[in-house]
């Protein structure tokens, strides 16, 4: 009975892992180097050098807005965190507001440098690119990429708890890996990344799936709110604006606003300043707290009075259900990880990522020793489909990073078209898999990811004020932490294609010798 | 603080590890009796737990037990890489 079960088990997380694996892969991998969203988008744009002060930035903006729309119903102002640069201001126009075409940038968007002067930057959805392909996919509607996030994501709990059932001897395997034994070895490695970072991969994936609850499990909230919209206007209800009273009023000092918040929230510094009625005697400031600052994910805002300055209100979460939602959701996103534990997420996320691409693999290293002719239609799909979604997304991301540094900054829809040259790698990435012989596919798609990105330091040093060793003296860590970061990956791609092409080499020496029978799925 | 917790995580399971019959008999060259597999199985435990509260101590008991568990990957993955590549005895 019980090796039934755990039989049972095995065959669910096989085909379940198969089933979702090339999706869950682009999650985790995406999802994974979105640790470094902020650092990324600081080097997508390297016309905006780092932030020092925050009170510049921000007296900056509103010095802007002052000169630009005075007579707006409302400024917004996005401030940068610590690990990011360039904030952004938007306004909104008295009378009714023009609905936005979805994906339509905003006309009034400008971004303000770190002197607190406007700054031109090019056209790029830098590190949220990676962000948002992990949770709404593209090219669809959002709320379709988060359903089959959603679905691929509840697999992948179903994978983690048949993974850990199947796994025989889950103990005493738990420092095991032999290295260089074909099959044997990918489920080594396979079962030593899912142990070892074991509680970071349930935590991810039941939290990922907590971040979209609503969506998924509507029923707690259909059942006690009429609509989905009265549920949000309850949970996280947004401080309407006072009507504006006709009299004329200068906007307070902005520095002892934030002096204020900074002391309401222990040192915690705004992420979003809304201004509304500028200038008017009814003026409102609202600071919305940033989300670097705790790691609870939620709303922590504080309403001051536009023309004296004095605090009007605030809030902050307080029922424990938001906690426990804001702070799974926080624990997920780790905004609030400082560089260590940022490090100890990425690592267990590319422990995660490499999880599932060796899952992946370990299907057809198991099924080459079964099946001997490999030319059987399923098992051919599956290998091709490996070489260009764990070799080609890579690669495809790769494409994205050089596109946001070749195509032209003056090009319309440019950020759109860094996306599109994403995808076109990819799919170049996938013919090629299909074209090549598995081994050539392989060799090449992770030689020229390695390559690519190794490349990339030398272009940025040659071609952008901002290479590496500018930013050394600069003494701007995040971007020297990009481009040491961009060369490891690239050595770490060169390093397995060479892996791969050595040990492909030593496999064909052995099948001249007489076949070992296969071992057995532990 | 982060060092001192990663050190205690990777002792941790060093000794767990030798408490292992195929990876004492890797690096010892002999299996390991009864009693010294309870002892090096209890001071791994012990250690790993002693982890725990240097974690909650530097990082409070909101952040620490995040910090925890992340050392914990950190402090296994060398334990298996070095029983993998060390050079050992034959088995």
């Amino acid at each position: 009975m019980k090796q039934g079960f755990r039989q049972s088990q095995a065959g669910l997380h096989t085909w379940t892992g198969l089933l979702v694996g090339w999706v869950l892969y682009l999650i985790f991998l995406n999802g994974t180097v979105s640790y470094w969203r902020e650092e990324l988008t600081r080097w997508a744009r390297p016309e905006i050098a780092a932030t020092q002060n925050l009170e510049t930035v921000t007296r900056g903006a509103v010095a802007h807005l002052q000169a630009t729309a005075p007579k707006a119903a409302s400024w917004q102002i996005t401030l940068p965190d610590e690990r990011a640069s360039g904030a952004e201001t938007t306004w909104k126009p008295k009378g009714k507001p023009k609905p936005l075409r979805p994906g339509a940038a905003d006309s009034t968007a400008t971004t303000i440098g770190p002197d607190g002067k406007p700054v031109v930057a090019r056209d790029t959805e830098g590190g949220d690119f990676f962000y948002r392909l992990h949770f709404d996919l593209r090219y669809m509607p959002a709320i379709w990429g988060r359903w089959v996030v959603g679905f691929c994501s509840m697999f992948m709990l179903v994978a983690i708890v048949s993974g850990v059932i199947t796994h025989k001897k889950i103990f005493a395997d738990f420092f095991t890996f032999r290295p260089g034994k074909g099959q044997r070895s990918w489920l080594d490695g396979h079962n030593a990344l899912a142990v070892l970072a074991l509680p970071f991969h349930a935590m991810i994936t039941y939290t990922g799936l907590v971040t979209l609850m609503v969506i998924y499990v509507p029923f707690g909230v259909t059942a006690n709110y009429p609509t989905k919209t009265a549920y949000y206007a309850e949970s996280a209800p947004r401080t309407k604006a006072p009507k504006p009273k006709g009299e004329a009023a200068p906007l307070t000092d902005i520095g002892p606003v934030l002096a204020t918040a900074a002391k309401t929230w222990d040192g915690g510094q705004p992420g979003i300043i809304r201004i509304d009625n500028p200038g008017d005697a009814a003026a409102r400031i609202v600071l919305t707290r940033r989300a670097s600052d705790k790691l609870v994910d939620g709303r922590w805002e504080i309403v001051f009075d536009g023309v004296t300055g004095k605090v009007r209100s605030s809030v902050e979460p307080t029922s424990a259900g938001m906690i426990t939602r804001g702070g799974m959701i926080g624990i997920h996103a780790g905004r609030f990880a400082p560089m260590t534990l940022r490090w100890l997420f990425f690592l267990s996320g590319v422990a995660g990522t490499a999880m599932v691409a060796s899952g992946l693999v370990l299907w057809t290293a198991k099924r080459r020793a079964k099946l001997g002719d490999t030319r059987h239609f399923g098992f051919w799909l599956v290998e091709r489909l490996n070489i260009g979604a764990v070799a080609g997304l890579p690669l495809a991301m790769t494409g994205f990073l050089w596109a946001n540094r070749l195509l032209p900054t003056g090009m319309p829809h440019r950020a759109d078209w860094e996306v599109h040259a994403m995808f076109l790698t990819w799919a170049a990435a996938l013919i090629h898999a299909f074209v090549r012989s598995p081994r050539r596919g392989w060799i090449e798609q992770l030689s020229l990811t390695g390559i690519a990105l190794v490349l990339l330091p030398m272009f940025d040093q040659a071609a952008t004020g901002r290479g590496l060793i500018d930013s050394l003296k600069a003494g701007d860590s995040a971007l020297v932490g990009m481009e040491l970061g961009l060369l490891a990956t690239g050595a770490s791609f060169l390093l397995i294609a060479w892996r791969v092409a050595r040990s492909q080499v030593k496999q064909g020496a052995k099948d001249a010798a007489p076949a070992k029978p296969a071992e057995a799925h532990g | 603080m982060t060092l001192l917790a990663l050190l205690l995580c990777l002792t941790g399971f060093a000794a767990l590890a030798l408490a292992m019959d195929r990876h004492h008999h890797a690096l010892v060259g002999v299996r390991p009796a009864k009693a010294r597999k309870r002892w090096l199985q209890l001071a791994g435990t012990l250690v790993l737990i002693l982890a725990l509260v240097v974690s909650i101590t530097a990082w409070g008991p909101a952040y620490g037990p995040i910090y925890w568990l992340g050392l914990l990957t950190a402090g296994a993955a060398p334990v298996l890489l070095a029983l993998t590549y060390a050079p050992r005895r034959k088995p």
